[in-house]
């Protein structure tokens, strides 16, 4: 099972810690973390698995353990779904 | 028509605009806004090019409004794929009604269309399923009072107003497209034999279904503060259709006949062409017209003539309110057997008076919130 | 150019009875209609410096404040006009004069969509414009007030008018409102602020505005750019300060107390973008008013 962006969002990034995410399907803004804007972006390149995001997110993150940081991406990607940015196939 | 109103004659012939006095257009602004056409006109503008030679002050007004045609568009399209995933669930198709159906199915009539809420069809078997379906994906059904709930269910071609719960949408669900309670008994299942697929999954009624159902809710549902802006709708059809269809205009008034539609369809006929000059062929009038229908005229002429006007006080017959009043009641009569009508407007009438309120917002309310 | 001023009181009466005062407020023409006294009275006090419109202009917005009929003669009511209809119900003609108020910024709020429009306070010093978001009760209107009772420029006290890919502010300047308490605040802060008629029991309580185009290009209709964005925030409990606040945050408030930033969709986006890029955020905790004005004269001054 992979995890997909419908279209391209639009971000304001001011290096705060979070970022301004516009959804122009939906035309909502919402305001994310960096964690999850920056899985948007990884998805943004095409469909990946979990275990996919998390090879590609734990040289970024700089993280300890593999599993923590799984569970965190899961967290954030169920609240991307029901927020209708993602999808998953 | 004794009194001429400037919208009409730029709506026709937008080229007229960029040459009117300014105090003139100030007027049709104005009239457009009321009328909802404003969006209408500035499409007109645009499609005929003449926008840069309007002024700048006049300009920003018709962006303006196409800004918010342009937005319910997009939003359409996003509510549309989230209707299509809930009825699917329940195995339905999305049969949309009205302006959402003219704006998906990107047809002129469509162009600068403003829509309030979303019109969508089921076959009547289905609604209940439909509702449940559309339930569980976010679209709920509003709260009513007991008695509207109870007038709704018995006596109405549609359910109460579902509402999205994220985006705030509204949608009507229909199983007919005239309520049970009318004099002509229209069968549905007609309707469904010949819808159109105007993009994947997104059906809309047939074109000539489309102007006969646009004529009815005309005539039948007393909303005439839109009286014009509905006038306008089969105007830019009846204009458009018979291009995309060979027997459009052959085959119009039979489909009428057969859903018993008629007389709708022959007043829609008679009005577009009295106010917006559309040509409809001779023979198709002479098709539609009736002897009971001729000796009505006059006064529906009196009547409908006031409706379909900008309601600014300088656009006015005389007797308006009175003709818009009673044509309330007519449509009420249309639609439902006298002893229903009789307590409906009575409650009505009495619980406005109870809530201490007419209709309208009030002003604490309404005047400085924002809006997102 | 003739200004408001110089029309006779009976002139001015008899042009909004028959509706042909015209004015130009900011980018706009407002057209006003009026049969009340306190409406005459009022557009009197607080408009007398505003530029007439001549009859052959173009009227982007016609309003009138008007007891009609029978009915509401007798129960002292009247009602707003827009388009000449009435979107709302009446209201006691004792509240009139804030009615039209809100009533043509209702006008502004509903149409005008060819700015990206935040609900806000503009003042400029310098010729630099500072964007004041009003969280409702927040105080904003208060320190508008008192800043143009100090020598700034009213650009607007309650909208923020950006043209989408700028970041500059088109000028609105209109009477600034104030409520309850704030009237007094101000009457001390300033005796010398002229006041409009006071409009009592209305769903703000009591409603008075002040004339507000106190400087000499308050009606100049060039925008101006703008250099910072400031939540201001009246409070008697916490300390007084002056703080930067996250760019982000702050995006996402003003426009969720934005008037139109989701129906211009995308380019709503971008509007918005390109202001955050360019000011610096900060919050404003206040309670004494000559601090707050001088803090933020400290702070135009040292802004870019």
């Amino acid at each position: 099972m992979s995890w997909y962006v419908h279209s391209t969002g639009q971000i304001f990034d001011a290096n705060e810690g979070s970022v301004v995410f516009f959804h122009p399907e939906s035309g909502d803004t919402h305001l994310l973390s960096e964690f999850a804007a920056c899985i948007l972006q990884q998805l943004e390149t095409g469909p990946m698995t979990t275990g996919e995001l998390v090879e590609h997110l734990a040289p970024l993150m700089e993280a300890d353990s593999r599993d923590a940081l799984s569970d965190s991406v899961g967290i954030v990607l169920e609240e991307l779904v029901a927020l209708d940015i993602l999808s998953r196939e | 028509m004794t009194r001429e109103f400037t919208l009409r004659r730029v709506l026709l012939q937008p080229e007229l605009l960029p040459d009117l006095p300014a105090p003139e257009v100030s007027r049709v602004v104005s009239q457009g806004r009321i009328s909802r056409l404003l969006a209408a006109l500035a499409a007109e503008v645009e499609r005929t090019g003449l926008m840069p030679q309007l002024d700048e002050r006049v300009r920003r007004h018709l962006h303006s409004a196409l800004l918010v045609a342009e937005k319910q568009r997009h939003d359409l399209d996003y509510d549309c794929k989230s209707l299509q995933r809930a009825l699917a669930s329940a195995g339905q198709k999305l049969v949309l009604l009205k302006g959402g159906a003219y704006i998906q199915a990107d047809l002129p009539v469509g162009r600068g269309r403003l829509i309030t809420d979303i019109d969508i069809i089921v076959p009547k078997a289905d609604i209940e399923a439909a509702e449940q379906a559309l339930n569980s994906h976010g679209w709920e059904s509003s709260q009513l009072d007991p008695y509207d709930e109870d007038y709704y269910r018995k006596w109405s071609h549609e359910t109460p107003a579902l509402v999205n719960r994220k985006r705030g949408t509204t949608l009507d669900l229909h199983h007919n497209i005239l309520p049970p309670t009318s004099a002509p008994n229209v069968d549905a299942s007609l309707l469904f034999e010949r819808l159109r697929e105007v993009r994947p999954g997104v059906y809309t009624l047939s074109l000539q279904d489309m102007v006969i159902h646009s004529a009815t809710h005309l005539f039948h549902e007393g909303e005439f503060h839109h009286g014009l802006r509905d006038l306008w709708d089969l105007d830019r059809m009846l204009r458009d259709f018979p291009e995309r269809e060979a027997n459009f205009w052959g085959g119009l008034v039979p489909r009428a006949r057969e859903l018993e539609l008629e007389t709708p369809l022959f007043h829609g006929l008679t009005y577009t062409r009295l106010v917006f000059q559309t040509p409809v062929p001779a023979s198709v009038m002479r098709q539609a017209d009736s002897l009971p229908r001729r000796l009505r005229r006059p006064l529906l002429d009196f009547l409908y003539l006031r409706a379909f006007r900008p309601l600014q006080p300088d656009c006015r017959l005389p007797l308006t309110s009175l003709a818009l009043n009673l044509l309330y009641v007519r449509s009420h009569f249309l639609r439902m057997p006298l002893h229903l009508l009789v307590p409906h407007l009575v409650r009505k009438a009495w619980m406005r008076r109870a809530a201490g309120r007419d209709n309208k917002p009030s002003a604490q309310k309404e005047v400085d919130a924002p809006r997102v | 150019m003739q200004h408001l001023r110089q029309l006779s009181q009976a002139e001015l009466a008899r042009r909004l009875a028959r509706g042909t005062l015209a004015l130009h407020v900011g980018p706009y023409v407002y057209k006003f209609r009026s049969n009340l006294r306190d409406i005459v009275s009022g557009l009197r006090t607080l408009y007398g410096d505003f530029p007439l419109a001549g009859e052959e202009e173009f009227v982007d917005f016609d309003v009138a404040l008007q007891c009609t009929g029978l009915s509401q003669r007798l129960r002292g009511r009247a009602e707003f006009l827009f388009d000449r209809q009435s979107p709302f119900e009446t209201i006691p003609q004792g509240q009139s004069y804030a009615f039209l108020e809100w009533g043509m910024n209702w006008c502004v709020s509903l149409h005008a969509n060819e700015y990206l429009k935040l609900h806000a306070a503009v003042v400029a010093r310098h010729g630099r414009g500072i964007v004041m978001p009003g969280i409702p009760g927040a105080g904003k209107s208060t320190l508008c007030a008192a800043l143009a009772l100090s020598g700034w420029r009213v650009l607007s006290d309650e909208h923020a008018l950006i043209p989408p890919h700028s970041t500059e502010l088109v000028p609105l300047c209109r009477p600034v409102s104030l409520k309850n308490e704030s009237i007094e605040v101000i009457r001390s802060f300033a005796p010398a602020a002229v006041f409009g008629p006071v409009s009592r029991e209305t769903h703000k309580g009591v409603v008075a505005h002040i004339k507000a185009d106190l400087t000499k290009d308050s009606h100049e209709r060039d925008p101006l750019p703008a250099a910072a964005m400031l939540f201001p925030r009246y409070s008697v409990t916490e300390t007084q300060c002056l703080r930067p606040r996250r760019r982000t945050e702050s995006f996402i408030i003003a426009a969720y107390h934005s008037f139109n930033y989701s129906m211009m969709g995308e380019a709503g986006f971008h509007a918005m973008k390109t202001l955050m890029e360019t000011v610096p955020c900060y919050d404003l905790v206040y309670r004494d008013l000559d601090w707050a004005v001088q803090t933020v004269d400290e702070l135009a001054a040292e802004l870019p």
